[in-house]
């Protein structure tokens, strides 16, 4: 098949008139560029945003996990200078947290007690 | 001992695509036009112009291939954005009315020629109604832009022969369209 011939002066003229036809509007013309711009800001704004939100949970995970380890910290610290306190108060220091060794002998928490109550430490109180 | 020859200036990459603004500033009335022979609407135009752009602002960075031309693939991307338009539910009805003749009126000033040719560009479009979007895309592409027949084929990924078919159904149609509007116009 090859391409068609169209030999029709009469269509000819009348296309040629719409060939002719004037330039779109200029105000159309930068109306629909703003838009365009617009549009494409935001998909390259909300790409960002995904690639920052990615980034943020891939930094934050470790940073938990840090977060963590310091509230462990604190906490052994607050329940040492706790302890601290209440001897100072005359309260039985409080025996330590675990003692697996001394657990499986079947000795009983209350020679911890009363070491704790003989005992000189006392926590250093920073001024 | 011979002159020092400068260095060859670098040539500038023809592969690399054009910017986004050039393709804009060259083609902008090719594409407001193409919609408008398609047969979009005159208020729909900015909308359908704007998703035309959206799109080739896309692809010029994924798959365009600078070794074709620009023109046939921008009439592809915007027949497909007049199809989307033409589907949509609330264009179909007035589809089958008149033809926007505000989408051919020309703001200037209105003497004999310029009032010839107005309703001669209004014969165009109303002749355009009727074909169907596949063939009108091709006599749009073939009478008014000029593209030979396999680029139009490339364009809108059709097999060549499909094109001269439907081509050749499409003139045939649209001259039986303006020769029957003229003598019902004579009619009256």
């Amino acid at each position: 098949m090859s391409e068609p011939t169209w030999d029709d002066p009469e269509m000819e003229a009348l296309l040629a008139a719409e060939r002719a036809a004037p330039p779109a509007p200029a105000a159309a013309r930068t109306r629909v560029l703003a838009r365009v711009g617009a549009t494409v800001g935001a998909a390259v704004a909300t790409q960002a945003a995904v690639e920052g939100a990615r980034a943020a949970a891939e930094v934050a995970a470790p940073g938990a996990a840090g977060g963590a380890r310091v509230a462990a910290t604190t906490g052994r610290v607050g329940a040492s200078a706790g302890a601290g306190l209440a001897a100072r108060a005359g309260a039985p220091r409080p025996a330590p947290r675990s003692w697996p060794g001394r657990r499986r002998s079947g000795r009983s928490w209350g020679w911890a007690r009363s070491a704790a109550a003989r005992s000189t430490w006392r926590p250093t109180t920073r001024r | 001992m011979g002159a020092m020859t400068a260095p060859a200036p670098s040539l500038p990459d023809v592969t690399a695509p054009p910017p986004f603004r050039a393709v804009y500033d060259a083609h902008f009335d090719h594409v407001w036009h193409t919609l408008r022979r398609l047969g979009v609407a005159a208020r729909d135009l900015e909308d359908a112009a704007h998703e035309v752009f959206v799109v080739v602002h896309r692809k010029l960075r994924t798959d365009f291939d600078a070794s074709r031309p620009v023109r046939p693939w921008l009439t592809g991307i915007a027949y497909r954005v007049a199809a989307d338009e033409r589907r949509r539910a609330r264009h179909h009805r007035e589809r089958l009315g008149a033809p926007d003749l505000a989408a051919v009126a020309d703001p200037g000033p209105a003497p004999d020629r310029v009032v010839e040719a107005r309703e001669a560009r209004a014969e165009v479009q109303a002749a355009l109604e009727a074909l169907d979007l596949e063939k009108r895309v091709i006599f749009v592409m073939s009478a008014l832009d000029g593209e030979p027949c396999p680029a139009i084929a490339e364009a809108l990924g059709l097999p060549l022969n499909t094109v001269y078919s439907r081509l050749r159904v499409a003139r045939q149609t649209f001259a039986a369209a303006v020769r029957r509007r003229r003598f019902v116009e004579g009619v009256r």
